[in-house]
């Protein structure tokens, strides 16, 4: 049947081939313009300011790139941006039922041939933008593939200032609390649990998405989080129009600030040049799927302020269609998550050094750099870190798009069994994947703050005020909380000009009242509060959650 | 928050003119004054009563303010005369809230200003009383300094200024003035806008007629 359709759709290709061969030598397989519909363009560089350009023209950022941006403008803006001084070339104009997708291939082409429904562009170095009408298309490509399928609408309307989560910097006692439960748990990361973990999802023959027994791994994968006591559910979503999955996600409410989630995810789907019949995926992605199990065991036993979200994810071998699905709504509902954890063939160290990419775009580089000075101290393998905005080829890419900061574990290697029917448990080497997930547990812990004795202050907030002269102004803010209901000796108030620290503490003794004053500050700047308790014996709690300094003016 | 450093009082101008003057006061008593029917060269004193154009201005200065002037004027015509004087200013205040809904912070400050004036003055008539229009232009030395807190702000500014007034002679060397001035002195940007030292001001005074 398949092939058939594939020999079928090969030959209207070369019909097509033909025809477009005598057309203009001006048109290379570009959909014609229409002033209604929107354009595509490639803007460079991907700057700041080049975004709020196309924002405020009512374009959105369909894809960010290492060297340029992927646009999506209405065509009567484009003169607008001419403007402004952008350099732009024009991809085309998406027509109604033509679907994007980006294409990782290093080759002259990533097509086998290239049928007149199944356009190709190259982005940059590696990057390609497909476009088609053929829901077929997959059969053109060479294997193996990666995809990542674009949304010309809705996504985030540019990058978001990135929120880095609080620190625990200078508050020497919780720290040290902190570094020895972080220490404890890295300790409890099992070996054998993660190879018997690898071998349940092997054993389900394929977790090609659309079939049955990827639907079946997620309901093993629902069960296990169920049988951790932690709230779990399974996120159903659709998928180039008629396929169906379901994302899983198990939540560990924070105690103090449950709202702010540190998210750990890893899709659980399979490929292989067989999908339909067997698709083992033990490197890619059963390994990240077993690190997500074995880290909610370990986690769901511990208490940490900010909530730790679980996420499986599936359709991420279609092209990200899970995560998006799960980032898009979690943007909609104004999620704060502070940081993600993405884990995505962790278990083939290949014959190189043993090395652990950490993957961040500039937005999330904070997060890769926080991720390796907290996890490497604990393991053995290296951490190294690589900021490069197209390695889009994996969930953590469906984050960017919505603005979160997000990383991508991977193995620096290439997998010689990489989506293919070989890709099974004997391959791999899981001394390497427990120190993956060794690395990724401290660091997920330590974002996620574990709770120490003293409860952290709540009920902080900041109102500023200006007293101005005629040529001169100073910034007075003032700050109050509630008592902490634990008996404490004060409280120590720490400022910062960045959010998320790093803070300078202002009290030289714990102050004793639930107000402060702070006061001949520049007028033209924001700072960032938070707050420890002491108790008598001198510990401190962990931070409270921070205010700005004008947040409840 | 930026701070001038103009240290305006250690300048060479302010002390040689407020010397200039002093000299010239104390100098009809050292020559015994010798009468003339009509001086060309007067000096005098005038104080006066500042009322500044710009709100911000009176609402953080929101204290009267009253300068005391010494001039120097010398005839140069039938109508025209040109003169020059040194104008001192000082006053206290408090800071302004920019977030009215806010808890309040409040500082106190200290205002100086000196002012050298320099102009031409237009006589309407020459009887008893000699009303006249002038017009000239003027720099100013000015500091606010926040009393408590390390703030202060110091500059020098260059402005305009229109006036009109009557003179009405006492006795044959001494005069009575009266004097009504507008004049601008923009002063740049401050933490609400652009700032204008300059406002309408009212003086009286008294000038001794020398030569
Ligand atoms: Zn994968």
């Amino acid at each position: 049947m398949a092939r058939r359709k594939k020999l079928k759709s090969f030959f209207l290709g070369l019909l097509l081939l033909g025809f477009i061969s005598f057309a203009p030598a001006a048109a290379p397989a570009i959909p014609a313009e229409t002033p209604e519909r929107p354009l595509l363009l490639k803007i460079a560089p991907p700057a700041e300011e080049v975004i709020r350009v196309v924002v405020a023209a009512g374009g959105t950022v369909v894809q960010d790139l290492r060297s340029s941006l992927l646009v999506s403008v209405p065509a009567a803006a484009v003169s607008r941006l001419r403007d402004e001084g952008l350099t732009f070339t024009s991809v085309g104009s998406p027509a109604p039922g033509d679907s994007y997708f980006l294409v990782q291939s290093k080759l002259p082409s990533p097509l086998l041939a290239q049928p007149g429904n199944i356009h190709c562009l190259l982005l940059e170095e590696g990057v390609w933008l497909l476009w088609t009408d053929n829901p077929d298309f997959r059969g053109w490509l060479i294997q193996p593939f990666r995809l990542k399928a674009l949304r010309l609408a809705g996504g985030f309307p540019g990058r978001s200032a990135a929120m880095p989560p609080r620190t625990d910097e200078g508050a020497a006692e919780s720290r040290a609390r902190s570094v020895s439960v972080i220490q404890d748990l890295v300790a409890k990361v099992s070996l054998e649990r993660l190879r018997t973990d690898i071998l349940a999802l092997q054993n389900f023959t394929t977790r090609y998405a659309s079939t049955a027994p990827c639907e079946a791994a997620g309901d093993f994968i629902l069960q296990r989080f169920g049988q951790l006591g932690l709230a779990a559910a399974a996120d159903p979503f659709v998928f180039e129009w008629h396929y169906a999955s379901r994302n899983i996600v198990a939540v560990i409410p924070g105690k103090a600030a449950p709202e702010h989630m540190v998210l750990v995810c890893a899709h659980y789907d399979s490929t292989s040049n067989y999908p339909l019949v067997s698709a083992p995926g033990a490197d890619d992605n059963a390994s990240g799927t077993a690190a997500i199990l074995e880290m909610a065991r370990i986690l769901a036993a511990e208490k940490f302020n900010l909530s730790i979200g679980l996420l499986c994810v599936s359709a991420e071998e279609w092209g990200l269609y899970g995560s998006a699905h799960y980032a898009q709504e979690a943007r909609q509902q104004g999620a704060e998550i502070i940081a993600v954890v993405n884990l995505d063939m962790i278990a083939y160290p290949g014959s190189r050094q043993r090395v652990l990419d950490v993957i961040g775009n500039r937005q999330s580089e904070w997060l890769a750099d926080r991720f390796i000075a907290v996890a490497q101290p604990y393991v053995g393998l290296r951490l190294a870190k690589v900021i490069d905005a197209s390695l889009t080829w994996s969930d953590h890419s469906s984050f960017w798009d919505q603005g979160y900061a997000a990383l991508c574990g991977i193995e620096d290697s290439d997998n010689p069994y990489y989506h293919s029917t070989s890709d099974t448990l004997e391959t791999l080497d899981l001394a390497f994947a427990t120190e993956a997930v060794q690395a990724s547990l401290a660091a997920v812990a330590e974002l996620a703050q574990p709770v120490t004795s003293l409860a952290a202050p709540t009920g902080l907030q900041a109102q500023s005020q200006i007293s101005a002269s005629l040529f001169a102004s100073v910034k007075t803010v003032f700050l109050n909380w509630q008592a902490n209901p634990d008996p404490v000796a004060g409280y120590h108030v720490f400022r910062a000009e960045k959010s998320g620290g790093p803070y300078l503490r202002l009290t030289a003794q714990p102050t004793t009242g639930t107000s402060f004053k702070d006061s001949l500050l520049a007028s033209d700047r924001n700072y960032f509060y938070v707050l420890t308790a002491v108790d008598g014996q001198g510990r401190e709690s962990n931070y409270s959650g921070e205010v700005r300094d004008d947040e409840n003016n | 928050m930026r701070t001038i450093n103009v240290k305006f009082y250690r300048r060479r101008a302010f002390w040689p003119a407020l010397f200039l003057g002093l000299f010239f006061v104390s100098l009809p008593a050292v020559t015994g004054a010798v009468e003339k029917p009509r001086q060309r060269f007067f000096i005098g004193l005038a104080a006066g009563y500042l009322y500044p154009q710009q709100g911000d201005f009176r609402e953080i200065y929101s204290k009267a303010i009253w300068p005391v002037e010494l001039q120097l004027e010398l005839a140069v015509g039938r109508k025209i005369s040109v003169f020059s004087a040194a104008r001192y200013m000082e006053t206290s205040g408090n800071t302004v809230l920019l977030f009215p809904g806010q808890p309040a912070e409040a500082y106190a400050l200290n205002w100086r200003m000196a002012t050298l004036r320099l102009g031409v003055n237009y006589r309407l008539s020459s009887s008893r009383f000699v009303p006249f229009v002038g017009a000239g232009a003027s720099a100013s030395f000015y500091r606010e300094q926040w009393l408590d807190a390390p703030l202060t702000t110091e500059g020098r500014k260059a402005g305009f200024f229109v006036q009109a007034g009557g003179r009405y002679r006492l006795q044959r060397r001494w005069h009575a003035l009266v004097q009504l001035e507008y004049a601008s002195v923009p002063a740049g940007s401050g933490p609400r806008g652009q700032v204008n030292l300059g406002g309408l001001s009212l003086f009286l005074g008294l000038l001794a007629g020398i030569f």
